[in-house]
């Protein structure tokens, strides 16, 4: 490995003379010129992540979600992607230093749209894509709460329910299945939804990386993964994660296979760093400080992959929910003599709560992202959220509705889930949230009721610079998704 | 076998994962009893075996029994009267019933700790025990068939277990074989209360167990068809394979790994059925 330590930068933070844009795009442009069959193409490095052709080639349609190699596969992807792209950049004479930049739409402002470089539709400009969600190429900036990394950064443990990084991946190799990691639902997933829409290239797994900007937003996923871990957090030790190999393409275009203990240290073992290795830029503050949580206590956060007690269903959805593009509300009956039966077996009164969403399923591809929020106030119900971070002033503020929002319902994937092909199974998605820090904040402030938890769904939109209408949802009517189960677990 | 089977708890919409894991081992009882299964079956087929050809007395002199093993060693067997094929299913059954538990039951085990997690502690009990009763009823159902098909076959054994495993072979390579081991590890969503969460147990139990016959059928088949001495060689190897497909990281490999060993038990039984 060089000794060379590249540097990703912020893009909005690369001043207007910078070239790493005009350099990304005239690789792009390169790339974008060779054969799809050259691993180093751009059809062939998008393919990897994945691809709607009927006959992928080998080292093709490899993406891993809703599993817990999410973000050691992505790692090793954008790497390779990068080296590929550096390559491409010195052979036309750019930077020899050229880094991928990554975009942080949690910046807010004007860093919350995509860069104005990847929405221009001049002629030639292969950073732009027509192919996304009406309003992303007009500068509309993303909802704060699809952006947010808090509640990723903020889980003690890499892999668990509700966790960081998601699995473990006990048995199948997998593209699509539970449990997904909180990273990877926030801001992953529902950045992927709000960015592509119903039709664009961002919200399906099999189109995304075509899009220039897939690779920016990935580079800053990659970014969280080292901002967490270099905050103290432990990446698995088991063997399972950490031997499974990956195959990808060099610069050359020759196939390497990489595993997890290979790209844990970017610095050391990969050669490149970010600029800013902190957990986002303005964070929402709390108006309260926000209760203790259990799963927060040391001892907890030693048991890594495990969950402290047996959960014990303690309420469920009677009937499914359908969603259609508005806001929606399922009340879930806690039982109680199973929440009785739960606490006297758990000997506690203050158990870890969590929400399962599942059995999500669709017809087509829904391009809504829902915030999910508990026992959201009436008064606060909101149409659609359009929580603008224009300031850092305004996003210091915690609103109802953050106080209430516990994770964002994206349906990137979806469509492959449902129906997918090779080893992987058809089924729905699964979402799991901790939910123990809002129950006990809103059970202080008397809003929380052992009796029933009302689950929203509201619908995240995009924010117009001032002055402009809302997009509209375009001409497509949203394909309605149907939530096939919620439950609530004591654990 | 059991720890390895029961890593894959799950708890999510697919039945491999442990969204929401637990750590108790809610399904030790069915454990036990698929331990049990294999106790017994392997007492039967050891007791059986002292008796020439198949273990199980004939329904004519030109139409054996389906040959269920040690079936002369279970009580009140070996006095069943030659039959019609029906007669002979109805024999046939409770050997086929522990059977069905001691092979096919390992792999519904994530399924019961989808039960499990998804009800409610007092229900969990009845709905695993529903489930399961409903999983082993659709694969006695089979057996019923099978054994009766079984009584009307009038060739050599090896011939007929030859062929078996030559149909297993070729399902193991079909999109429909796919499909259907795929289907194994889908989930319904489980209703937390009332007549719905029975329903649900049900339901979930048909489609489990539905798509387990149309996976496994062709090597359920051949257990119909295999001599009562040679039980104790088929039924773990004929499980093993069964079980490997079942909790394969790479399904698609394993179904072509399985068909290729049993394309040689098919080549080496017909071998000798020939010979």
């Amino acid at each position: 490995m060089s000794t060379q330590v590249f540097v990703r930068r912020e893009v909005g933070s690369l001043k207007a003379d910078d070239q790493t844009l005009a350099a990304y795009a005239e690789a792009v442009k390169v790339m974008q010129g060779r054969a799809a069959s050259d691993p180093t193409s751009w059809a062939f490095q998008a393919a990897i992540h994945g691809t709607l052709a009927g006959a992928p080639l080998a080292g093709q349609n490899q993406c891993q979600h809703a599993t817990w190699f999410f973000v050691s596969w992505h790692r090793m992807f954008v790497f390779q992607f990068e080296r590929i792209v550096r390559a491409a950049v010195i052979a036309a004479g750019g930077p020899s230093d050229w880094a991928l930049p990554y975009w942080n739409p949690e910046l807010g402002g004007a860093r919350a749209a995509i860069p104005a470089a990847f929405r221009s539709p001049t002629t030639g400009n292969p950073l732009y894509v027509a192919e996304r969600a009406p309003g992303i190429n007009a500068g509309h900036a993303l909802p704060r709460l699809a952006t947010t990394s808090r509640n990723a950064i903020s889980r003690p443990s890499f892999s668990g329910a509700a966790e960081f990084g998601g699995g473990p991946t006990a048995a199948l190799f997998q593209h699509f299945q539970g449990p997904t990691g909180q990273l990877e639902a926030t801001p992953h997933n529902a950045v992927h939804g709000v960015v592509g829409g119903q039709s664009g290239w961002m919200n399906d797994p099999d189109t995304a990386a075509q899009d220039p900007i897939f690779w920016l937003h990935h580079s800053n996923i990659d970014r969280l993964w080292a901002v967490w871990t270099g905050s103290g957090h432990s990446n698995p030790t088991d063997p399972r994660w950490l031997g499974q190999r990956f195959r990808f393409f060099d610069q050359s275009g020759q196939p390497v296979t990489m595993t997890a203990p290979q790209v844990l240290d970017t610095v050391a073992d990969l050669g490149y760093t970010y600029d800013q290795l902190v957990s986002a830029g303005p964070t929402i503050a709390p108006v309260t400080p926000p209760p203790a949580q259990p799963s927060l206590t040391p001892a907890a956060v030693r048991m890594s992959d495990q969950m402290r007690h047996d959960p014990e269903l303690v309420g469920a959805l009677a009937r499914p929910l359908t969603l259609t593009g508005d806001t929606a509300r399922a009340d879930v009956a806690i039982d109680a003599r199973a929440a009785a039966d739960a606490l006297t077996r758990l000997a506690t009164a203050t158990p870890r709560i969590l929400l399962e969403i599942h059995h999500v399923r669709a017809q087509g591809r829904p391009g809504t992202v829902y915030g999910v929020y508990v026992n959201l106030p009436a008064a606060a119900t909101p149409a659609a959220d359009s929580s603008a971070p224009a300031t850092p002033a305004a996003e210091a503020v915690e609103t109802a509705e953050d106080a209430a929002h516990v994770g964002n319902l994206s349906f990137f994937g979806i469509k492959r889930a449902q129906a997918p092909g090779g080893d992987q199974q058809p089924h729905g998605l699964s979402l799991t949230f901790d939910i123990t820090a809002v129950s006990q904040a809103q059970r202080a402030g008397g809003q929380w009721d052992d009796r029933s938890v009302a689950v929203t769904f509201v619908p995240l939109s995009l924010i117009p610079p001032s002055g402009e209408q809302p997009a509209g949802s375009g001409s497509a009517v949203e394909p309605p998704a149907t939530i096939g189960a919620i439950s609530l677990f004591y654990a | 076998m059991m720890t390895g089977l029961t890593a894959t708890l799950s708890g999510g919409a697919v039945l491999h994962r442990p969204a929401l894991r637990p750590r108790g081992r809610p399904i030790v009882t069915f454990e036990l009893l698929i331990a049990a299964a294999w106790i017994l079956v392997l007492w039967w087929t050891v007791a059986g075996a002292g008796s020439s050809g198949p273990a199980v007395p004939s329904t004519g002199a030109t139409a054996p029994m389906p040959s269920m093993p040690g079936m002369a060693a279970m009580p009140g067997m070996t006095a069943a009267a030659p039959g019609s094929a029906a007669h002979a299913a109805v024999l046939g059954i409770p050997m086929w019933v522990v059977m069905a538990v001691a092979m096919m039951l390992p792999g519904a085990l994530p399924a019961l700790v989808h039960v499990s997690t998804h009800s409610f502690r007092r229900r969990r009990g009845r709905a695993m025990t529903g489930f399961a009763l409903v999983y082993i009823g659709v694969w006695t159902m089979f057996g019923a068939v099978a054994l009766a098909l079984t009584a009307v076959i009038h060739v050599a054994a090896e011939l007929e277990v030859g062929l078996a495993l030559a149909l297993a072979a070729a399902w193991q390579l079909t999109v429909l074989k796919r499909h259907a081991l795929r289907d194994c590890h889908l989930s319904v969503r489980l209703p937390p209360r009332g007549w719905a969460a029975h329903a649900g147990v049900v339901r979930f139990g048909l489609v489990n167990a539905g798509a387990c016959v149309r996976s496994c059928w062709p090597v359920m088949l051949t257990m119909a068809l295999v001599p009562g001495s040679q039980m104790w060689l088929w039924m773990p190897a004929l499980s093993g394979l069964v079980w490997a497909e079942r909790f394969a990281r790479r399904p698609r490999r394993a179904t072509r790994t399985v068909a290729a060993a049993l394309t040689v038990a098919a080549v080496a039984v017909l071998a000798v059925a020939l010979v």
